[in-house]
């Protein structure tokens, strides 16, 4: 999918957010080529959801977003409301956990599809009428026409959720950010959705950043997975190649502890231990006092996120150790 | 071409919601009956008045205290008359044109502005909202008799100023209203998607957080239209406030209270005038705050099926 592999489309780096004290993302980096489809991992609290608005300039003061945002040519951390506005909807676009809260109660949802049409290109009524009759078909909801004038509780969680993605793509952005959006859903609306996403990517070629803290769901959307753990990113290679061969032991925890990947429910390994404070500072590795590899050396020395094996990058000092094992 | 086939088969989503609301208050009696008492009464005011303006001000001093039920003098005096001999039922009729007149306006003016600055200052936030909420706070410290007192005793009494200043003593309690409703709505993952699809603050502020703030604004409103003919009533006993010949309901109430013991009449059908009006006011705004909420809407609607609808 990687038509230039040499100008992505969007980049981040040295990402920073942090309301007061608490430390939610710590230093990122990240780069998404056209068409690319990145999932972001990691268990509550671990500043995925956070990244994601940080991308969109969604956080709001007290919290503070420091180091880079390129999108295309545009460095989008500092920008003014009326700047970003421009670039959300045809540049980068959203779709949000609670499908419930994420529309409006008062209008109906042809309303609120149409008014994107008619305020972001000026569209007359009629032109944009038939767009979101069009737009829902393709979201897969059947008789769109005739659903149009329903409101959103009229709507089941699933369907709510399409007419999110519709709104979302209703402007043809390049890039996707999807932030949890089949958790609230159960499995099997969970699957249609999730199909949904990756028909659309492939009709329109946007790219997509997919937060999760589901490896199987991320494993059916995404190429590239992103581990993070405690603000930073742990881990970051081909989907398949960490699923095969994890390069950090959080990771690995991770397979282990995920109940779809196990015979027997004995197998399953939790881990032990909560993840850290997000006042905390850190002297070494992060995932130290969960980890159980972890040496003297890891709670002292900080390890630097390094290319462990081809095309993967892991935060840990015993990386090819693991890797092989 | 079958989208558009489609498309035309649908009525137009805005005809079918008026209609729609219609059907919703005819089945509702209590709304209803309101809804037709406040129609009434504004066709009183505006019709009636002007016809007995001059009956309402003759004085005939052998019908002083004349007492009501009674059709020996005429329709006219069926509620009796004042202490000057003046018809209470003609008073009254004059009296409602003043008082729509004097509370609706003061009410329009001040739930508007009211609502704008609280809807701004709860979105903005930070040191706009500090100003603003202080300000508000300023007003209410300041006794809103004494602020139109001291105003309108500056300035010359008449309705214009009576109104303006009515309405900055009661801005405080739109704007504390809104701006606690749009603090909470801001937080919503609606707000949040809408931005995250490149929609400004105004357009926020107008299409998301507007429709969900009115409803609790209008019932608000509606609350305040009695409180607000009383107080016009007070400033009118202090002598600042309106004065004959112009007269509504509340002056009739306080110059009525004198005679309590004599002429009880003369106080209570205007006091009841503005009760039925607040009490009709009120039923019909707590209909219309539930009739706007599509999910209320559809709760009291029995003939819907469009609930099922909702399963996938």
């Amino acid at each position: 999918m990687m038509m230039q592999p040499h100008a992505p489309l969007l980049t981040v780096s040295g990402l920073r957010v942090r309301f007061g004290a608490t430390q939610a993302v710590r230093g990122i980096d990240l780069a998404i080529a056209p068409g690319e489809s990145v999932a972001v991992l990691g268990e509550s609290g671990s500043g995925k959801s956070v990244t994601g608005k940080a991308i969109m300039g969604l956080i709001d003061p007290p919290g503070r977003v420091e180091g880079s945002v390129t999108f295309g040519a545009e460095e989008l951390v500092g920008r003014s409301e009326t700047d970003l506005a421009a670039v959300r909807g045809p540049g980068i676009a959203m779709v949000f956990q609670d499908s419930l809260d994420a529309l409006n109660p008062v209008y109906s949802v042809g309303d609120q599809i149409m008014e994107i049409l008619a305020v972001r290109l000026g569209w007359p009524r009629r032109q944009a009428r038939a767009e979101a009759i069009r737009l829902m078909e393709q979201v897969g909801i059947k008789e769109a026409g005739k659903r149009l004038g329903d409101y959103p509780h009229q709507f089941s969680g699933g369907m709510r959720q399409r007419i999110c993605i519709a709104m979302a793509i209703a402007l043809k952005p390049k890039l996707l950010i999807a932030d949890e959006p089949t958790t609230a859903l159960d499995v099997t609306v969970q699957a249609g959705i999730l199909k949904l996403i990756n028909r659309l990517r492939a009709e329109t070629g946007m790219a997509l950043l997919f937060v999760t803290h589901d490896l199987a769901v991320a494993r059916q959307v995404a190429d590239t997975l992103v581990v993070m753990y405690a603000g930073r990113i742990v881990e970051r290679g081909n989907i398949d190649e960490i699923f095969r061969r994890p390069a950090h032991p959080y990771t690995q925890a991770l397979l282990t502890s995920n109940p779809g990947a196990v015979r027997h429910w004995s197998e399953l390994r939790p881990i032990a231990g909560n993840p850290p404070d997000k006042a905390a500072r850190f002297s070494g590795c992060a995932f130290a006092p969960r980890c159980p590899r972890a040496e003297a050396r890891c709670s002292a020395e900080p390890p630097d996120l390094r290319r462990v094996l081809p095309n993967r990058d892991s935060r840990c000092h015993f990386a090819e150790e693991i890797a092989h094992a | 071409m079958a989208v558009l086939d489609n498309a035309a088969a649908v009525p137009a989503p805005r005809g079918r919601r008026i209609g729609g609301r219609l059907g919703l208050l005819l089945r509702s009696p209590l709304a209803l009956t309101s809804a037709i008492v406040l129609i009434l009464l504004v066709l009183v005011a505006l019709v009636g008045a002007p016809l007995v303006q001059d009956f309402a001000n003759t004085q005939n001093l052998r019908l002083r205290f004349f007492p009501p039920f009674s059709l020996e003098h005429g329709p006219g005096y069926i509620l009796g008359a004042d202490a000057l001999g003046r018809s209470v039922l003609a008073q009254l009729v004059v009296g409602a044109r003043t008082s729509f007149l004097v509370a609706g306006a003061t009410v329009a003016l001040a739930s508007v502005v009211g609502m704008s600055i609280g809807m701004v200052s709860g979105y903005v936030g930070g040191i706009v909202d500090a100003v603003l909420m202080r300000l508000s706070d300023i007003i209410v410290t300041v006794p809103s008799l004494l602020l139109a007192l001291a105003v309108l005793f500056v300035l010359e009494p008449s309705v214009v100023n009576l109104v303006v200043v009515l309405a900055i003593a009661r801005l405080p309690v739109y704007l504390r209203v809104s701006r606690a409703q749009t603090l909470e709505l801001r937080e919503r993952v609606f707000v949040e998607a809408s931005r995250a699809l490149g929609a400004r603050d105004g357009a926020i502020i107008w299409r998301d957080i507007r429709p969900l703030v009115v409803p609790t604004v209008v019932t608000v409103a509606m609350l305040e239209l009695a409180s607000v003919m009383l107080a016009a009533a007070g400033l009118s006993f202090l002598g600042v406030g309106l004065q004959r010949p112009d007269v509504d309901w509340g002056t009739l109430v306080s110059e009525g209270r004198e005679y309590l013991t004599r002429a009880w009449w003369t106080t209570v059908f205007p006091g009841t005038a503005i009760l039925i009006t607040a009490l009709s006011a009120n039923l019909l705004s707590n209909w219309m705050r539930a009739s706007a909420d599509p999910l209320q809407a559809a709760a009291m609607d029995p003939a819907s099926t469009r609930e099922e609808a909702a399963r996938p």
